[in-house]
């Protein structure tokens, strides 16, 4: 990015009056893509009217700031201070709806600026423009030198683009970036390994808006006057349409869309190109152009060129073995010890409701501190809601959750995963778009000790923080046996190392009490004795408590020391595995008429 | 009757499949065993025709299913139901139910008879028709994806990891089940991790190991260790 920068600057001696203008434009669009490279490409959300609610509002708070007496060069870097309590509101507004929804609701909001408060607020700043709408912005001065040259104009453009590129690019390449395209994979595992994702969201889309209103402050000045048509519809197609074909997933990609949405209609008004690209054929070659990478380059001409730098795939698949001392015999803790320990989680009276579906019908338990506890029972038991409860991420609509004492029932995911909670996902939540060490460095998510801020201007303790993330994740690679996989990425893994990963991001925010979803579900035989023996193990190491979810009674009976039995919302057994086993209740309800030992998996094997 | 001779698949230039060649005839319930990886959900991928093979064929009775698309494959009497559910999460369980009897349009007479009688197999979903089938457990939804294929009224039944996610007393019944659904008639392929449990209720059961056939015979012989193979016996 700094080579651009610089091939930016050597250029322009060469540069006429003309070129130093698309040159500028082309900066400006850059500046414009970035902002939907960050939002789009990382963050997974929509702006489709970004010419309006972006560009238009940086254009006319830099108008207004300049009718307000502010000079020229000082409005237009002004505009990024005023636009971020706008941006905050309009963010924090935004990232209430998702996906179509938000698309729908940027383009009306867009709308809205571009045909009324546009209009207005040029009518009310310069009542007496000859036309209602057009109003002129002049060019910027410092130090006496006024710009109004385009070249200078060119180098004043390029420098404001290069520092919030180098922005984005430093906030990108550490956490932050990681963070975002986490967040955009599976929002529900994120914040539960203690992201705070609404911030994000907020940040990014906020950001976002901050970028385009900046570009659109250079752009008023740049074209020395704005009407509300210069924010149209036709402008935010092309953006967007331009941005997908450079790489809407890299500050690179921005650059190359800014080239093309500057450089091509350049092209279509003479010379061999201007059959293809003159007039309303522009829009065919976007739309032609945007389709194509849709289709067949998601990560645009940025991502073709990153690919050849990828070494081929086909790494040899290697047993993640665990390296497995035997664990000794254990007893039973009797219901008598289990109350003497201190209690890390509590859950008294809880019910949840769906609708008319009662899930959880009063339930009340406690875990004492260094216990492997089980729940069992029946499929829609309620087992994965009161994981849910725990982990915030259902509210009850009665009862209260303490964990370690505090009460966390109105606590938000995040929150409670800072408090020490970890857990894992019956449907394995990992992020296939990272890294297998990305994944658990995401985990680590709270170890962070550098802010977004500190990432985006490079102060030195964003690099301590992510060597020491890094430094952590892979030491929890380590123990779980997946070193050698570092820098792989998830999809490729076997269900059972895949589970290991899951386990790996939990432990990775050093949790003190880790909740397990059906660890056992999907996997074959050896894989499923290497994960009980693993359960035991982290215990061991790190004095973890464990609460699981487990349907494989040899699992129950070989890890736990402590099972509850749910059915209907209910606790209908508690004590040691044997004794639950031993249930009538249990059996009818849950482990079904007695069938012959020999039939039970791996149960006789271990005991 | 589904025959499958020397089937090969691969994804990009790692091998999935070598040759494996299997049968499954009209009443008869056949297990597919082997550790995760060795190719069990790709042989029901390239049956069903969700991944094309490379080389070798696939026929139901006299029909060649290998290269017809897989929605077709479905409108010859074929159910796939695939691991981790595929219900649809926002339709309601009723809504869930009637899309199963999309692969017979034409022949729908008694539909609610048919989704009447596939309640009655899991009874547990019935308080639930009006309830949109995302907001159920796990459980419950591998119970409406295996209902929801019955009421197609298939002539072949492919299962993955049927048991995956249920309490043991349903894993029973589920077996129990396609006991009886076999009985009427219907060949049935299982691919299960449940291995003791299978292979006391299927008829014979192939091994898969590496994407090759390795072992293949009675349910009976295998269960009681007559066909000595130390990799059967970390299987069970």
């Amino acid at each position: 990015m700094k080579r651009v920068f610089v091939v930016g600057l050597l250029l322009l001696p060469l540069l006429g009056r003309y070129q130093s203008f698309v040159f500028s434009l082309a900066a400006v669009y850059a500046l414009l893509a970035l902002s939907l490279v960050v939002l789009t490409g990382w963050s997974g959300q929509l702006n489709l009217h970004i010419a309006a609610l972006g560009l238009g509002i940086g254009a006319y708070a830099a108008f207004a700031l300049e009718r307000a007496g502010a000079p020229v060069a000082f409005a237009v870097p002004l505009v990024a201070v005023v636009t971020i309590p706008l941006a905050v509101v309009v963010a924090a507004a935004a990232v209430r709806f998702r996906g179509l929804e938000l698309a729908v609701a940027t383009l009306a909001v867009g709308l809205i600026f571009e045909r009324l408060a546009f209009r207005n607020i040029a009518k009310a700043l310069s009542p007496n423009s000859f036309s209602s709408s057009y109003v002129s912005f002049g060019r910027p001065s410092i130090a006496g030198l006024e710009l109004s040259g385009d070249r200078l104009f060119y180098v004043f453009t390029l420098v404001l683009a290069g520092i919030l590129f180098a922005i984005v690019v430093h906030a990108g390449r550490n956490a932050t970036g990681r963070t975002l395209r986490a967040i955009r994979e599976r929002e529900v595992a994120a914040e539960v390994l203690g992201v705070p994702v609404l911030a994000y969201r907020i940040g990014a889309f906020a950001l976002s808006m901050v970028a385009a209103a900046i570009a659109g402050a250079l752009f008023a000045s740049l074209k020395a006057g704005i009407t509300p048509d210069s924010f149209n519809l036709d402008l935010s197609f092309t953006i967007l349409a331009a941005t997908v074909i450079g790489g809407v997933a890299s500050p690179t990609g921005a650059v190359i869309a800014g080239v093309l949405a500057a450089g091509l209609p350049e092209l279509g008004r003479s010379g061999p190109l201007s059959v293809l690209l003159s007039g309303e054929r522009l829009f065919l070659a976007f739309g032609t152009g945007m389709i194509i990478a849709l289709w067949r380059y998601p990560n645009g001409i940025a991502g073709i060129f990153r690919r050849r730098k990828e070494p081929g795939a086909g790494a040899e698949r290697r047993d993640h073995a665990i390296p497995v001392a035997k664990s000794e015999r254990r007893t039973y803790a009797t219901s008598l010890e289990r109350s003497a320990k201190p209690t890390i989680l509590r859950i008294d009276d809880v019910h949840v409701r769906f609708g008319g579906v009662t899930a959880l019908d009063g339930i009340s338990l406690f875990i004492p501190e260094g216990e492997i506890c089980a729940l069992i029972g029946p499929n829609g038991a309620g087992k994965s809601t009161l994981f849910n409860a725990v982990t915030g991420l259902v509210r009850p609509n009665a009862g209260r959750i303490y964990i370690g004492g505090r009460d966390v029932t109105e606590m938000p995911a995040h929150r409670r995963t800072a408090l020490g909670l970890g857990r894992t996902f019956q449907s394995v939540e990992v992020f296939r778009n990272l890294t297998i060490l990305e994944n658990v460095m995401i985990g680590a998510h709270l170890a962070r000790t550098a802010g977004s801020i500190a990432e985006a201007i490079a102060l030195p303790q964003a690099a301590r923080s992510e060597k020491h993330i890094r430094a952590h994740a892979l030491d929890v690679l380590d123990t779980l046996g997946l070193a050698d996989l570092a820098g792989e990425h998830p999809g490729d893994l076997p269900l059972g190392a895949m589970r290991l990963l899951e386990a790996g991001m939990a432990l990775a925010h050093n949790p003190a009490l880790l909740l397990l979803d059906e660890p056992s579900a999907g996997l074959d035989r050896a894989e499923t004795e290497r994960f009980t023996d693993l359960i035991g193990r982290l215990r061991a190491a790190y004095g973890l408590t464990i609460l699981l979810v487990e349907h494989d009674m040899g699992v129950v009976g070989a890890a736990s020391d402590y099972v509850y039995a749910l059915d209907f919302g209910r606790i209908i057994a508690a004590g040691s595995a044997a004794e639950v086993r031993r249930d009538p209740v249990v059996i009818e309800k849950y482990l079904g008429a007695a069938r012959p030992p020999a039939q039970r998996r791996f149960a006789g094997a271990r005991r | 009757m589904l025959v499958v001779d020397n089937l090969s698949v691969s994804y990009g230039h790692i091998q999935a499949l070598r040759d494996v060649s299997l049968t499954v005839a009209r009443g008869e319930m056949v297990a597919l065993i082997g550790a995760n990886g060795a190719g069990k959900t790709t042989t029901l991928r390239a049956i069903s025709g969700l991944v094309s093979a490379d080389s070798g064929a696939v026929r139901w009775d006299d029909t060649l299913l290998t290269g017809m698309a897989a929605e077709r494959i479905s409108k010859v009497g074929l159910a796939h139901i695939p691991e981790g559910r595929g219900v649809f999460p926002r339709l309601t369980v009723a809504q869930n139910l009637k899309m199963g009897a999309y692969v017979r349009r034409k022949r729908i007479s008694n539909l609610d008879a048919d989704i009447e009688s596939a309640l009655e197999l899991f009874p547990q979903l019935g308080p639930r028709m009006n309830q949109p089938a995302g907001t159920m457990s796990g459980g419950e939804q591998q119970m409406l994806a295996i209902a929801r294929a019955l009421v197609g009224k298939p002539s072949f039944l492919m299962l993955d990891e049927p048991s995956h996610g249920l309490a043991p007393a349903i894993v029973e019944h589920v077996f129990e089940l396609l006991d009886h659904l076999r009985e009427q008639g219907l060949a049935v392929l299982v691919v299960e991790q449940h291995v003791a449990a299978v292979l006391s209720r299927a008829q014979r059961a192939y091994v898969l190991e590496r994407g090759r056939v390795t072992l293949a015979g009675a349910s009976a012989d295998l269960e009681h260790g007559r066909l000595a193979d130390a990799y059967l016996g970390s299987l069970l």
